[in-house]
């Protein structure tokens, strides 16, 4: 009988403490936000460019949250980085969830298909990276530059399958600069297609330029041209496609951008962007981005509006061909 | 830095005490994720990243090879035991490594499968080191047309697996390819079997496929029989059994040459995942025994052919990337990412750049087999009583661990529920005679064939003729129908024989 009593103290004690923790976390929870750990989600696989910006940027951002909560990056992969985008939208607007969206591909995917959600409704974070892509070819092809690729018949350019960035990328660039290019679809990304044009397979492809510097440099693959509005620092002999007359062809970037779900509130959102901006002058970080190139390229409300419009518009105008 | 300089200096940093730690840390990890379906190395590396940002880089290789050396042996236990592949290269190990659990030769299977693995393991790394200075030729040695008959090489082992049922195991075949139609086109991009339902569009995913395909419907078939244990024998001396099947990869040297060096190619060949080496291995294992009919039942050889080559494969598939910057496997996609992570530019000039971290890794992953293989032959002993547990026990925790690991693979329900369908589904193949490897083999393979085949046809504008151009996918054309006849010949061989 003693002892039976003294359980229900026991039992009765703990709960007690529970409650009183319960509550005391419901207060604090308003106030003190963030008070627990951050999930951010990475729409594609592992050992990728977005898994691998995801996992080197989560960690400085919590150093300089309030609370030092940790930010845990994770994978959700799927329909094309569809998949983790929308686990985004849907969930709470606490602040707790944030992820990487790839731009124009969400884009081009809420026009293509029906994917469940609308973008535009996503609260736009922060841009984190834009990564300049080019047109390379093998350095021992015959075509040397944008007037060769205009003349030849049937320019077999290697691809991802139809719905994702990449291709849309080759399309958008032959649609605008003119070139008569037939799709080589099926490869898995960068690192399939790299071979495929050192063996002829096909003749060029449309590839990020910082990606690839290591291969320009061992002499393997060469740009033609970059998808920028300058030449860019890291090849400043190659021509840009403004100053070859077609400046509409610098939509072709992809654009790693940064959501959180719709509604959230906007004191959690401007603790989220001074993180954001802290971790950004971060000097190991930046270190980092130096050392492994991989540039950083911070943008925020409108200028980071402003972007998605603009791939929006363009992308819209060939929709009928990326369906 | 030369080329042995590097090795030496590698190898001393190796047996400093830290990195010690670090690869048998990365070893125990290994094993445990790939024991455990659906956690894989890739997941093990992602977590690991994080946590070795503070690390000199060459300490980081050292963790990750030990997750990825240990890591397939990791995933034979369960196969051989619970006939779970651990990780997806631990498929064709279920075959005949479950069946001879089954007669109570588990012991012996996982001294095959710690044996082979090592040795594999080993073969593997040599020829990458022989290789490297070739790196480039060796990549472009394989276009489309190439991929494409090595994936009819594995495809036409239905044949042989068919045994007998060649209606039910064609079917089987078919409708493994059938099943990896499911989605988005990797040509076209046309969304096939899915409707509007998004997660179908990526296809159906492997893991859960296998799980509900060998786990599941195990557990189905082993509460619907009643049966009171695993193994339906008790062998004697279960201690020599271990030894017995280290024997065995002796036994079949051939078969373990031959299985590490299909492992090895198929790792080299960027694009093309791990389960497809240990398939292809095992395929050519089959048809090239004295006994194919034996593949299947628990015959030693498969279990060295499926073990030998998926660790063959890692010493394949680090070729193209540390040599070239080009992933040869999910697992290296990730190491890539490290790579970056720490600083260093993966690409054609990091072999040149940085050449004691690859030596690292290559020290590290011979390490981390050295130790997962010892684990192995001594743990056998104690591993082997999971089949003369009661069955009633087993059921639960089978079914448990797979539907957990069909979950944690990518965190989604679904897959839970696609698990339990395919379950079910090979349930009822089984009883009712369908052979359910040829689906397997269909389901994996049929992908990659559909893709190689258009692709050869889009890059050659439409040429029939380009599979025939070349002299390696010739030969290996010319091959295949060697390897499709052979066994109608020695049949009738055989059949004047007994008249």
């Amino acid at each position: 009988m003693r002892r039976k009593s003294w359980q229900v103290f026991l039992v009765g004690g703990l709960a007690l403490m529970l409650m009183a923790s319960a509550i005391n976390t419901h207060e604090a929870y308003a106030e003190n936000y963030p008070e627990k750990d951050i999930l951010w989600i990475i729409p594609l696989r592992a050992g990728g460019g977005y898994d691998t910006y995801s996992r080197r940027i989560a960690p400085v951002m919590s150093k300089y949250l309030p609370n030092k909560v940790n930010v845990g990056a994770k994978n959700i992969t799927g329909a094309g980085g569809v998949t983790g985008v929308s686990t985004v939208f849907k969930s709470k607007p606490d602040g707790y969830t944030i992820g990487l969206a790839a731009y124009p591909g969400l884009a081009v995917a809420s026009m293509t298909m029906d994917i469940g959600f609308d973008p535009n409704q996503l609260t736009p974070l922060a841009q984190i990276a834009v990564s300049e892509q080019a047109l390379f070819v093998s350095s021992k092809s015959k075509l040397k530059s944008l007037d060769d690729l205009k003349k030849t018949k049937g320019v077999r350019l290697g691809t991802t399958s139809r719905g994702a960035s990449m291709f849309s990328f080759s399309l958008v660039a032959s649609k605008t600069l003119g070139i008569d290019s037939e799709l080589v679809t099926g490869y898995g990304g960068t690192s399939d297609i790299i071979p495929a044009i050192m063996r002829g397979d096909v003749d060029g492809a449309v590839l990020n330029l910082t990606q690839l510097k290591k291969y320009i440099e061992s002499g393997d693959l060469k740009p033609l041209f970059t998808f920028t509005s300058k030449r860019h620092e890291l090849t400043p002999d190659v021509p840009c496609v403004s100053e070859l007359g077609v400046p509409e062809a610098t939509v072709v970037q992809d654009y790693k951008m940064l959501f959180a779900p719709p509604g959230l509130p906007k004191d959690r959102l401007d603790i989220l962007k001074k993180a954001l901006v802290d971790s950004f002058n971060d000097k190991e970080l930046l270190e980092w981005s130096k050392k492994s190139s991989m540039p950083l390229e911070l943008k925020m409300d409108a200028e980071m509006k402003a972007e998605i419009d603009k791939m929006t518009k363009v992308y819209g105008q060939y929709k009928e061909l990326l369906k | 830095m030369g080329l042995f300089e590097a090795m030496t200096v590698a190898l001393f940093k190796a047996f400093e005490l830290q990195n010690l730690l670090y690869v048998s840390l990365g070893t125990i990890i290994g094993l445990v994720f790939g024991c455990l379906p659906g956690l894989s190395s890739v997941v093990g590396l992602s977590l690991l990243l994080p946590l070795t940002f503070g690390m000199d880089p060459m300490s980081g290789m050292f963790l990750y090879a030990g997750v990825m050396g240990a890591n397939p042996f990791g995933g034979s236990i369960s196969a051989i035991l619970i006939n779970t592949p651990g990780t997806a290269v631990n498929v064709a190990t279920c075959f005949d490594g479950y069946p001879m659990t089954q007669r109570g030769e588990a012991g012996r299977a996982l001294g095959i499968s710690a044996t082979a693995s090592g040795l594999g393991a080993v073969f593997g790394l040599v020829i990458l080191i022989l290789l490297i200075p070739v790196v480039r030729q060796t990549i472009m040695l394989f276009g489309p047309p190439e991929f494409l008959m090595f994936i009819l090489f594995g495809l036409s082992s239905i044949v042989v697996a068919s045994r007998g049922n060649m209606i039910k195991g064609l079917l089987g075949g078919g409708l493994g390819m059938l099943v990896a139609c499911v989605g988005r086109s990797p040509i076209t991009g046309a969304i096939r079997f899915s409707r509007d339902i998004q997660y179908f569009w990526d296809g159906i995913e492997l893991i859960p496929f296998v799980i509900g395909m060998f786990a599941l419907s195990e557990v189905i078939h082993l509460t619907v029989t009643g049966k009171t244990k695993i193994a339906t024998r008790k062998i004697e001396g279960k201690i020599s059994g271990v030894w017995e099947g280290v024997k065995d990869v002796f036994r079949y040297k051939l078969c373990f040459f031959r299985s590490s060096a299909i492992g090895t190619l198929i790792g080299i060949i960027p694009g093309i995942g791990g389960a497809t080496a240990n398939f292809i291995a095992y395929t050519v294992a089959m048809q090239t025994s004295r006994h194919p009919e034996k593949f299947g039942t628990g015959t030693p050889e498969g279990v060295v052919a499926a073990e030998s080559a998926n660790n063959a494969k890692e010493g394949g598939s680090l070729l193209p990337t540390v040599g070239f910057g080009i992933p040869g496997s999910v697992e290296m996609a990730v190491l890539l990412g490290a790579f970056i992570l720490h600083g260093l530019v993966p690409g054609p000039l990091l072999i040149k750049e940085n050449l004691d971290i690859v030596w690292a890794i290559i020290w590290g992953l011979v390490i981390s087999n050295v130790l997962a293989s010892t684990f192995g032959l001594l743990a056998a002993k104690i591993l082997v009583r999971v089949s003369f547990i009661e069955v009633s026990i087993i059921i639960p925790v089978v079914a448990a661990i797979s539907l957990t690991g069909a979950y944690a693979n990518r965190g989604s329900i679904i897959d839970m529920l696609m698990a339990v369908i395919f379950g079910f589904f090979s349930y009822f193949m089984r009883r009712n005679g369908f052979p359910v490897i040829t689906l397997v083999i269909g389901f994996v393979l049929g992908k990659l064939a559909e893709v190689s085949f258009f692709q050869s046809l889009m890059v050659s504008r439409g040429d029939y003729f380009v599979f025939f151009k070349r002299p390696l996918p010739l030969t290996l054309f010319l091959l295949l129908l060697v390897v499709l006849v052979l066994p109608f010949i020695r049949q009738k061989g055989r059949q004047k024989e007994s008249s």
